[in-house]
């Protein structure tokens, strides 16, 4: 990890992309623009990080990559989920809210039985 | 680059783009975070140092991410991302569109040799690989054949006599005995309604015992045939759609050829032919047919006409089977045994069906034999030439090879596309030979081998496989060398390989891709030599008689009307009339015909115990008519021919031929000998006197060990057989002359249902056609073979002349004569040719052993015919050197130092 302030465990990252990109292609901005509103800032998750993720992942077949025009006519390369990454999302998206469950259950104070 | 290519290979040709990809995404990246900040408020500055900040570390992510691109694109070039086959042959596809007319060339070449093969496949499918069409498990079918001492040689007798037959039936290891003769030719109508049909008689269990089921009507079976029942007859499918186009309503009606009226009762399926492969029009039963048609009765146990088909129990071993017929073979022919005609040893052989795979497959198997191999040096030619196109392809390709391989694209992967792209070649040259193999295929069949019904050969699903597999080979095969080559070579040297320096390895295999074209080119002209001498030694080959000119003519009268007297009455007064028709100089009648019939009589020669065998037959008797000798030109060598003079009140005479003379009188005189003609068991007949020795006429083969043979004079009756042909010599039009011998004869006979007139050498060639045969394909072939050579060469001479444009304009520059140039091109033409026919040459006397056994009177090592393919050769070569060697020469030293 390049800087300490990165603390988003990998799989984590992974599984934001994974759905961010659940509804339509999106270019790598814009997936920096999703995650950064939707966890309102909380996760410090630096863009190098994220297109790193995004490189990774479309060299391990889940996402697949084109080149189309932005919103304001600009060259910007789209990433779209592929069919083993639309797999893996569900798969991960299972596993994540079993473990957050599981810490869950750990760390909040038992309530009254 | 092609602009059009398909996302897929796009993706891979632009591999090695990756990093400025990725600037180009990055860079949208900060512009968009950038613009985004500022329209929040902050300044252009402030917002740039946000966006670097929220980036991270920008080096090490780049480094990162560099590292992750860089071994996808690896992976992807590696295999792991070979693209789809689609993606291959899609990229195939679009190199054969932008060079269409190579892809034509090479398309037409694999056309030409894969068709070829297809072609010959069916071939060899019907003769060598497939039992015969619609009989129930084949492989418990078996011929059954006789092994016996004959003379002094030992033979495998195909055919015996019915009761010979009839004798296995008692075996246990067969669950049936059929018999059947071959195909005989008939003629069905009378006088000029006359048509020629093939019948076949065969025994009432044979199509039971085949499995085989008609296709309309009915077989006629065991119980209907017998001596003397119901003359009832099965059509053969072609023949129902030929003549009665396949009308339903055949059933009950009657067919007429001479011999009383046969009830139609069937008609047999489609291409069923029996055991053999020659055509059947007309199927007979065996026992009812014996006596009209050969004029014997069945039960004769010295008549052999039949050949027998057996069916192997269940579970019976062949072995066994064979043991046990051997048995009743001896036992039934214990008599014959007895009184020394037959072979005490005589063992019976089961073999299989497919022709093939007997003991003595025939001519047809050995020329389908050597048409495969003949077609598989086309193939190979077709294969070498396209490899060579295509190497000539990636040659001027080499540049856009050089970069892909500097880009990382792996040496595998262009490897691929290459073979893929001869694959695909192929495919559509497989294709066009489909379509050549389906519309040709029948007529070469019908000319290779006529005697064999065709019928239901074309495209079965095996043929399709074979010219499947036929394509693969031959495409990965021709794409392989160009393949290896182009991406053997140097990135960095073929980088900077201008126009004007080429790999010399690559050059070296395209010159050694031509040398053996035409090396194989010789080898074909060689063959095509060898069979044109062959053929003209046929044609002159003295027969012992003139056959130029030559009619004969047979004659069948209706049925029971005119018997043994009458025939010999009217033949004898017909050989006078024909002879006073205008065409015709001069006529005679004879009992037996050259080529068709022969005919041994009981002789006996005083002083001799037995007479000396010979191993070609005979001796054989003709009775002729005066005039014989003369109108079929054959020589008299010694002492007189026959005459009027030769009576039945004169002495009885007799002329021999030079081989009977010398096989009872060797180192003698035979004139004036005696000789007793005559069966041994009845009174001495009187001495016929040998009055002349004539030249050695060919009894039943072009090729044949001259035969003893005698004639006697018609008016003597030495003999009781009587004459049945007639022939005449012709001076003016053949066929004028034949269609007026015709009416003639069935003016003079009311009673002669046809009459038949044909030229004789006619007969000669089915003998004659293996060699034809040989000499046509051949030719055909060596003349397509040479043409691919030439351009072949052609194309390797032009090539290398483009190449050294700036090297020749040097030389004229540096003075060197034009005619220095021209030689520098044609020696390099006149090197390949002359190491193609040394090699073919070669090639041609290591197969000489094998070819000798098909040629006729012709070594296979005929200075003469190679000298000539040597020459013919290298004239080609000449000419595929003329043209650049003129290129070369109008080179302008000014144009070709300045380009570049």
């Amino acid at each position: 990890m390049p800087r300490d302030e990165l603390n988003v465990i990998q799989g984590t990252l992974d599984l934001l992309v994974l759905h961010a990109l659940a509804e339509a292609p999106l270019h790598g901005y814009a997936v920096a623009r999703w995650v950064r509103a939707r966890t309102d800032g909380v996760l410090a998750i630096e863009d190098g990080a994220l297109y790193t993720a995004l490189h990774r992942m479309e060299k391990r077949g889940l996402l697949s990559a084109e080149w189309g025009v932005s919103e304001n006519n600009r060259k910007a390369k789209y990433y779209g989920l592929t069919r083993k990454g639309r797999r893996r999302l569900e798969s991960e998206r299972t596993a994540w809210l079993r473990y957050a469950e599981a810490v869950y259950k750990v760390v909040t104070p038992p309530g009254p039985a | 680059m092609s602009p059009p290519l398909p996302r897929g290979v796009k993706r891979w040709l632009r591999l090695g783009d990756a990093a400025r990809e990725l600037d180009d995404e990055l860079e949208f990246h900060f512009a968009q975070l950038e613009d985004e900040l500022v329209r929040g408020g902050m300044d252009r500055c402030g917002a740039r140092s946000e966006a670097r900040r929220r980036f991270g570390n920008e080096r090490e992510w780049r480094r990162r991410m560099d590292a992750i691109d860089r071994a996808a694109e690896r992976r992807r070039a590696a295999g792991g991302g070979l693209g789809s086959l689609l993606d291959l042959m899609r990229a195939s596809a679009r190199g054969i569109a932008s060079a269409p007319g190579l892809s034509i060339a090479v398309v037409l070449a694999f056309a030409l040799g894969i068709g070829a093969n297809a072609t010959v496949y069916s071939i060899l499918d019907r003769l060598l690989l497939s039992p015969p069409a619609h009989i129930a498990e084949p492989d418990e079918v078996r011929r059954l054949l006789i092994d016996r001492a004959f003379l002094d040689r030992r033979i495998t007798g195909t055919t015996m006599s019915l009761p010979a037959a009839e004798d296995f039936a008692a075996s246990p290891h067969f669950s049936g005995v059929a018999a059947y003769t071959g195909a005989r030719a008939m003629t069905v109508g009378r006088g000029d309604a006359a048509r020629p049909a093939h019948a076949r008689l065969v025994s009432g269990n044979f199509f039971s015992l085949l499995g085989t089921a008609p296709a309309l009507g009915r077989f006629f079976t065991e119980t209907e045939d017998v001596a003397g029942g119901e003359p009832v007859v099965v059509l053969g499918h072609r023949y129902w759609q030929r003549e009665f186009g396949g009308a339903r309503d055949v059933l009950g009606r009657a067919i007429d050829f001479g011999r009383g009226e046969w009830v139609i009762i069937g008609v047999a399926p489609e291409s069923f032919t029996g055991i053999d492969l020659a055509p059947v029009d007309l199927w007979l039963p065996l026992r009812i047919a014996t006596t009209p048609i050969f004029n014997a009765p069945s039960d004769n146990r010295g008549f052999q006409y039949v050949g027998v088909v057996a069916r192997l129990a269940p579970g019976a071993s062949v072995g066994v089977a064979e043991a046990d017929a051997t048995r009743l073979h001896r036992l039934g022919q214990a008599d014959a045994i007895a009184r020394g005609f037959w072979d005490p040893e005589a063992r019976v052989l089961a073999t299989p069906l497919i022709a093939a795979r007997g003991p003595s497959p025939g001519s047809e198997v050995r020329v389908a034999r050597w048409l495969a191999g003949v077609s598989g040096i086309v193939l190979l030619i077709a294969c070498i030439n396209v490899g060579n196109l295509l190497l000539g392809r990636a040659l001027r390709q080499r540049r856009e090879t050089a970069i892909r391989l500097a880009l990382g694209v792996s040496r595998r992967r262009l490897v691929v596309q290459a073979l893929a792209d001869g694959l695909l070649l192929a495919l559509l040259g497989g294709a066009a030979a489909l379509a050549a193999a389906h519309w040709g295929g029948n007529v070469v069949r019908g000319v290779v081998l006529p005697g064999v019904d065709w019928s239901g050969a074309t495209l079965t699903p095996a043929l399709l496989l074979f010219i499947l597999i036929c394509a693969i080979v031959a495409g990965l095969a021709s794409a392989a060398v160009p393949a290896l080559q182009t991406t053997r070579a140097d990135v960095n040297d073929a980088l900077r390989a201008s126009a004007g320096g080429i790999t010399r390895s690559t050059l070296r295999t395209r010159s050694a891709l031509s040398v053996a074209q035409a090396a194989l080119s010789v080898l074909l002209l060689v063959g095509a030599g060898l069979f044109l001498r062959s053929l003209r030694a046929v044609g002159d080959v003295d027969l012992g008689f003139d056959g130029e000119n030559l009619v004969f003519a047979t004659v069948l009268p209706e049925a029971g009307s005119l018997d043994a007297e009458a025939m010999r009455r009217f033949h004898t007064e017909a050989a006078d009339a024909l002879s006073r028709l205008p065409l015709v100089t001069s006529a005679a009648t004879a009992s037996a015909t050259p080529f068709i019939d022969a005919y041994a009589f009981p002789l006996r020669v005083p002083g001799l115990d037995s007479l000396p065998s010979s191993s070609v037959g005979g001796p054989y008797g003709i009775v002729v008519s005066d005039g014989y000798l003369e109108t079929m030109r054959i020589p008299i060598v010694q002492g007189r021919g026959l005459n009027t003079g030769d009576g039945p009140g004169a002495p009885a005479a007799l002329v021999v031929n030079r081989a009977f003379a010398d096989l009872i009188w060797p180192g003698e005189n035979a004139l004036g000998k005696c000789v007793h003609i005559g069966p041994a068991d009845e009174a001495v007949p009187p001495c016929a006197e040998i009055v002349g020795i004539a030249a050695n006429a060919r009894r039943g083969s072009i090729n044949e060990t001259p035969v003893p043979q005698y004639y006697m004079p018609l008016g003597q009756r030495l003999v009781a057989r009587g004459p049945n042909v007639l022939f005449a010599r012709v001076d003016g039009d053949m066929r004028v002359a034949a269609g007026a011998i015709r009416s003639a004869l069935l003016a003079m006979e009311p009673a002669l249902r046809h009459a038949e007139v044909r030229p004789l050498l006619e007969l000669t060639q089915v003998e004659t056609r293996p060699w034809r045969l040989g000499a046509t394909l051949f030719t055909a072939f060596g003349i397509v073979a040479l043409l691919v050579a030439a351009l072949g060469m052609y194309s390797v001479l032009a090539f290398d002349v483009a190449q050294r444009m700036r090297e020749i304009g040097l030389r004229t520059a540096l003075g060197a004569r034009l005619h220095d140039i021209v030689a520098m091109v044609v020696r390099r033409g006149a090197g390949m040719a002359a190491a193609g026919v040394g090699i073919g040459l070669l090639g041609a006397v290591l197969i000489a052993d094998r070819l000798e056994s098909l040629l006729f009177e012709t070594s296979a090592r005929d200075p003469l015919t190679f000298l000539g393919a040597a020459f013919v050769l290298l004239a080609v070569a000449a000419l595929a050197s003329a043209l650049p060697a003129l290129r070369a020469a109008r080179v302008d030293p000014n144009v070709a130092l300045r380009s570049e």
